[in-house]
């Protein structure tokens, strides 16, 4: 069998599997319109929680907006705004230099001082030559649209943790405020885990705040993700793996950390940079 | 109905059956492939406003398609999963006998989920290796060499069943 035979061979089994009837786009757009449902009560909620706390909070945003822009919710004046473009000269979503692309490096170095006693954090580089850029790496970009605002800032940091030969990898995605993301800790989580509803989350009460955690289960290499929405609305999910995919390392066997610690290290306020 | 609404409910009748066919060979089963695409395009309605090239669509629908189908497939959900030929009561055109299909999608849901998913967007989709790369978020040396393992594997399972009969 060649890629032509194979080719073939699709267009044989789905024609000659008689297919079931169109399906129904009415009904499409009806289970459409109960997901947004769902989605705009969880947001609301998280709009009536953000507002409660931030009676207390308020003029930190409001009344200091030099201090915010500099450092703070990533949602600021863009200079982005009324050109329709990317900000500050980037030719894409990603800021490879400048103060969000800065604040990329400052997580990477928060997460790699956060690995537990006995793993270090190696500089590595893939042995699959297939594979581009280094295993320890930060990145910083835009997930709104152009034009779009307040502009929303997600900021990544891959971290590979090694004991031994093993090699796992630490991950933390640290979001500015998004109106249209969940509000819910295990709906966060699920979004990170998998990009669905999800199920098997378990939430974890960090000094009062709610974090959601979610296990990979079959089969593969063991992972756990953790998420937490602030009060603020600075989103952080921490995810660790057993293996470092497609490095090339042996596993580490285990994950570094029990679930509870991974919701801790979730909620650490030092990850929301600065919001 | 809204304009939006409008809009996907004319691209849904327009793509939903393309899509349902990767959803097939992804997953072998009609029905969890329905489930997929109403998936996919319940995703797609909650980031209509985001993409703003309809061209767009497409592209995004098959990437959250295929990434719900590996997810699930790692959190089990698509263990214990077997072709069948019993999911529908229409008679298969002439040409093809069902033995032939489902000796093929019995070996095709013996190939790696990721090396399947390679395989149906290369060959069925008619991706690019770059194109491919995107969807399944890796390299594109690892979707060549996904999809020659998959091959490879598919050859050998394929071989090994017409020996048997």
């Amino acid at each position: 069998m060649n890629e032509q035979d194979l080719k073939n061979a699709f267009q044989d089994v789905v024609v000659a599997s008689s297919p079931p009837p169109p399906m129904d786009p009415g009904a499409a757009l009806g289970r459409a319109h109960r997901a947004r449902s769902q989605r705009r009560a969880s947001i609301t909620g998280a709009a009536v929680a953000v507002l409660v706390v931030g009676v207390g909070l308020g003029s930190a945003f409001t009344t200091d907006p030099g201090g915010t822009r500099e450092l703070g919710m990533g949602a600021g004046p863009s200079s982005s705004a009324g050109t329709g473009g990317w900000p500050d000269g980037q030719t894409d979503r990603t800021a490879t230099n400048g103060s969000q692309a800065d604040r990329a490096t400052q997580l990477l170095e928060l997460v790699k001082a956060s690995v537990p006693a006995g793993f270090d954090t190696p500089v590595l580089d893939y042995k699959d030559p297939a594979m581009h850029g280094g295993m320890l790496r930060a990145q910083a970009q835009v997930v709104s649209d152009q034009g779009e605002t307040p502009e929303v800032w997600e900021y990544t940091a891959y971290v590979p943790v090694r004991r031994g030969d093993g090699v796992g990898r630490l991950t933390v995605r640290v979001s500015t405020p998004d109106a249209q993301g969940p509000a819910d800790a295990c709906a966060l989580v699920a979004l990170a885990k998998d990009g669905s509803l999800g199920s098997g989350c378990k939430t974890y009460d960090i000094g009062g705040k709610q974090v959601g955690t979610a296990a990979a289960s079959g089969v593969g290499p063991a992972s756990t993700w953790a998420s937490y929405r602030a009060a603020n609305g600075w989103a952080v999910t921490v995810q660790q793996e057993e293996e470092y995919a497609h490095s090339g390392y042996p596993s580490l066997g285990a994950q570094p950390f029990f679930t509870p610690d991974l919701a801790a290290l979730a909620a650490d306020p030092k990850f929301l940079l600065g919001g | 109905m809204s304009d939006r609404d409008a809009a996907f409910q004319e691209y849904f009748a327009a793509r939903s059956d393309v899509m349902r066919g990767t959803a097939y060979l992804l997953c072998g089963d009609w029905h969890r492939a329905e489930d997929l695409v109403q998936q996919a395009f319940t995703k797609l309605y909650l980031a209509w406003r985001r993409i703003e090239r309809h061209e767009a669509l497409d592209a995004y629908t098959r990437q959250v398609l295929v990434r719900t189908f590996l997810s699930e497939r790692r959190r089990g959900w698509f263990r214990f999963e077997s072709a069948t030929d019993d999911v529908t009561d229409s008679a298969a055109p002439p040409g093809v006998h069902p033995e032939e299909r489902m000796v093929l999608l019995e070996a095709l849901a013996k190939v790696p989920p990721k090396q399947r998913a390679c395989l149906v967007l290369r060959y069925w989709e008619d991706m690019s290796v770059e194109q491919t790369a995107a969807v399944l978020r890796c390299s594109e040396g690892t979707v060549k060499s996904q999809a020659a393992r998959g091959l490879q594997t598919l050859r050998g399972l394929l071989s090994q069943q017409e020996r048997v009969r």
